[in-house]
């Protein structure tokens, strides 16, 4: 008999199982080594067939870049980081409060809802050029479609947190002779924060493609009208550094959001440890 | 002369839905007596759950009367703690604030009733967990935990929904056992909702049978068993007998084959 | 009687949202007119409804360009999403080695790199549908993995224990489970590979709705940008409405078909 063996194909790779020596090599030796790799190839291609830089610069160009610049980039990296902080921001507050309604009124969710799936399908970033005609050069359209393309994801997310309780649950925390507001207060707020939290994650993914959208546009400060600008210069070297760093800062609201994650809901099963009970 | 804790006059539910209308409880009619231990038996889908909800104020009947110590129930009743099948507690909440809530909820001191949570905690065997969480709990832990959060204000009426409907069977008779520990020791009003004929007649002072649905109480039935009650009795001949009377009489209403 | 309640019930929900749209549009026109706003700022509804009957040939001719670049760009990512996922599942040798690539690619900002594609591929069809697949494929690549992995292992066990093989596995099990999570990343991808045609049009073009956009904001015709709006946002619809069709022929017994309120549907 085989059975061990059978479950152990079958059961998907999961941390339980790595322990903490598996845990290094899947989750940082193995991605190491491939990333490694193909900065390597991507060197040695640039190197070998001596490629213009202006075509494809090679990794230590790029990331030599990042530091030759760093001028440059500290006058239009915080413009940018600004936008997005804003974008974000205001779609936390109006996503988290039209969730509430949503979940709070029958008659809202009703009229919402529906207009919502629609609405979210709509390519946002489309909006920038009427809001550059509304607003102008400055940061508010940059600001408006960063929220705008982060708002979705984070109702949608948080009012299906808000439902996901279970009917007991709310009978449980209403047979206390509870008001409406305690029940949602202690039940459904509670619920939606992991919900909430992913939704937050893919959205802060999408305020940074918005912001930068919008400064593709129409702007003369900015991660993205430097973008736009080394492209028409074809300055490959400037414009790979740029998506570096427009990379490190979306990764760095990524932890960020992650870290207020495990600050918030500790008791979430992403966050509990091991403790090897079995399945 | 015991006062009458739960009195529930010609109680009748329709639900109405989507695909017609539901009829779930038909004339329910019966009274439980101040401290007393009162069954709900009855197959899976007969209304028993619908019935403890009215009677919590969860739910307002389609007709008929409920009271509560002499009032009418006409929202949450106060003085009630349920216990439901599963233990409902809330995964970002420890043991002890989980307990809590029913405090926090109904604006009590919390500083009074958290010595009281404790000390449930501890006559139920959760000592030494209040601070870990439902997760790091077993089943028959989360429950114990879940009886506590029912009781922790102290109300005269306890509302139990199929507690142990979802334990294993070893775990269901060291639960049962204990319930009866703690309900002799406090002796509130329960009414306890099964669908395990042992489990009613080990327990109760009365058992009421329901019929499938539309449900309704057709017979209540006296267990007539010596208290304290303990593992022995349920080898006991009037036990035996009892069960063997109400299996017929559910045999009868067409409940089980 | 009682049963007929349910016809007219379903007109009842579809009131609210139709209800509401007609006052937020009523009360948008009423104020367009009253306060006398320049146009060029902000038109009424009427008048864009007037300039998408004007511009209707035009507006048709760009969207079968973007429609275009769209569908090949969604086609690619669905075709490539469902194929990597089934891969990386299929073998942990290339589960290993293909899925830190994927997650590091993810951390490279797409919109950031579209630019990269005009200087690549030049100014024609390619580096849009380049862009509309590499935005479009993540959120379908992702799901797809999720779901094949979410086969439960007691169902993975029991088609195990009657002598299957690999590939009967994944069409008895992993890829039926799969299918609900594949479809609702097919359905967040869709606007994502409509917003990345229009940014690669944005690069460089001279036809599509990205470029009539732009054209329009340059003319300061403001309503004639409310009507690419539309027909932009028209085009995104219907590939979604297109692939939720899709979804209910292919999974009926799905949650996600049988409710019918929209919120819980896409994430
Ligand atoms: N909110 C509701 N809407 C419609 N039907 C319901 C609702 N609650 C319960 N029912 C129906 O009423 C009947 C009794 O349910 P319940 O009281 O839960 O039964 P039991 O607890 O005895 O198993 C069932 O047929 C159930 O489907
Ligand atoms: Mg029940």
């Amino acid at each position: 008999m085989n059975v061990g063996r059978q479950t152990e194909t079958v059961r998907p790779a999961g941390r339980a199982r790595a322990g903490w020596g598996g845990f290094l090599t899947a989750e940082i030796l193995y991605p190491a080594v491939a990333v490694t790799l193909l900065l390597t190839v991507w060197q040695l291609t640039v190197v070998v067939l001596d490629l213009r830089p202006t075509f494809l610069p090679s990794p230590t160009a790029a990331f030599s870049k990042v530091f030759r610049s760093y001028d440059t980039f500290v006058t239009h990296a915080p413009v940018t980081i600004f936008e997005i902080v804003g974008g974000y921001a205001l779609s936390i507050v109006l996503g988290v409060a039209t969730a509430f309604v949503m979940v709070w009124s029958r008659v809202m969710e009703k009229i919402v809802s529906p207009i919502l799936v629609f609405l979210q399908t709509i390519p946002y970033i489309s909006v920038a050029p009427l809001l550059i005609i509304w607003f102008g050069f400055n940061i508010a359209p940059k600001i408006v479609v960063s929220f705008l393309m982060s708002y979705f994801p984070i109702v949608v997310a948080t009012a299906a947190g808000m439902n996901a309780v279970e009917n007991d649950m709310i009978d449980m925390v209403r047979s206390m002779s509870a008001s409406k507001w305690q029940v949602f207060w202690k039940s459904r707020f509670p619920n939606s924060l992991p919900y909430f939290f992913s939704g937050a994650k893919i959205a802060v993914a999408f305020a940074t493609s918005g912001a930068i959208v919008g400064e593709y546009v129409g702007a003369d400060y900015g991660l993205g009208y430097l973008i736009v600008l080394s492209n028409s210069d074809t300055n490959s070297e400037l414009l790979f550094a740029t998506i570096i760093v427009v990379s490190a800062i979306g990764v760095g609201f990524f932890w960020l959001i992650h870290w207020v994650e495990k600050l918030c809901i500790p008791w979430h099963v992403a966050f509990r440890e091991e403790e090897g009970r079995a399945r | 002369m015991a006062e009458t804790t739960i009195l529930v006059e010609d109680v009748s539910m329709v639900f109405s839905t989507r695909d017609g209308d539901v009829h779930a409880l038909d004339k329910v009619d019966f009274a439980a007596r101040e401290g007393e231990f009162f069954s709900i038996l009855g197959p899976s889908g007969c209304g028993k759950s619908t019935l403890l909800r009215i009677i919590g104020g969860l739910l307002r009947p389609t007709a008929g009367r409920v009271a509560v110590n002499g009032s009418r129930v006409v929202g949450p009743t106060p003085d009630v703690g349920i216990v439901f099948q599963s233990p409902v507690l809330m995964n970002w909440r420890t043991v002890l604030e989980n307990v809590m809530l029913q405090a926090e909820v109904r604006h009590l001191n919390l500083k009074q009733y958290r010595e009281r949570a404790m000390g449930l905690l501890e006559m139920v065997g959760l000592a030494g967990f209040e601070d870990k969480y439902p997760y790091q709990l077993s089943g028959g832990m989360q429950q114990r935990a879940s009886i506590c959060r029912a009781l922790v204000h102290d109300p005269p009426l306890l509302l139990m929904d199929e507690p142990f409907g979802a334990l294993d069977a070893l775990t269901r008779e060291r639960m049962n056992l204990e319930l009866l520990r703690i309900w002799e020791a406090s002796r509130k009003t329960v009414l306890f909702i099964t669908h395990s004929i042992p489990e009613a007649v080990f327990l109760s002072d009365r058992v009421a049978i329901m019929s499938p649905r539309p449900g309704h109480l057709d017979e209540i039935a006296s267990t007539r068993l010596p208290r304290p009650r303990t593992m022995a009795t349920m080898e006991d001949e009037t036990f035996v007998k009892t069960v063997g009377t109400i299996r017929r009489s559910l045999k009868q209403e067409g409940s089980i084959d | 009687m009682r049963r007929l309640r349910s016809i007219p019930e379903i007109y009842r929900d579809l009131m609210y949202p139709v209800v509401a749209i007609s006052v937020f549009l009523g009360t948008w026109e009423a104020y367009v007119r009253i306060s006398g706003i320049p146009n060029y700022i902000l038109p009424g509804p009427s008048e864009i409804l007037y300039s998408l009957f004007g511009y209707a040939t035009t507006l048709y001719g760009h969207s079968l360009v973007t429609g275009y670049e769209v569908l090949l760009g969604y086609a690619c990512s669905v075709v490539l999403g469902g194929l990597f996922a089934v891969m990386v599942v299929w073998s942990s040798t290339l589960d290993k080695s293909l899925m830190p690539l994927f997650l590091f690619s993810q951390t490279v900002s797409k919109i950031a790199v579209a630019p990269l594609f005009v200087v690549w591929l030049g100014f024609g069809l390619a580096p849009k549908v380049l862009v509309a697949f590499l935005i479009s494929f993540f959120p379908i690549f992702i799901s797809t993995t999720a779901g094949l992995k979410s086969a439960e292992t007691e169902m993975l066990e029991l088609i195990q224990s009657m002598s299957a093989s690999t590939a009967q596995v994944f069409r008895k099990v992993r890829i039926p489970t799969a299918l609900p999570h594949f479809f609702a990343g097919a359905k967040v991808a869709v606007p994502f590979a409509t917003v990345g045609a229009i940014v690669g049009e944005w690069m460089a073009s001279d036809s599509g709705l990205g470029y009539h956009l732009l054209l329009m904001q340059g003319e300061l015709d403001t309503a004639g940008l409310f009507a690419t709006l539309l027909t932009l946002s028209f085009v995104s619809i219907i590939l979604y409405v297109i692939v939720m069709r899709l979804e209910r022929l292919a999974i009926p017994w799905h949650v996600s078909v049988r409710q019918e309120t929209g919120v819980n549907m896409t994430w």
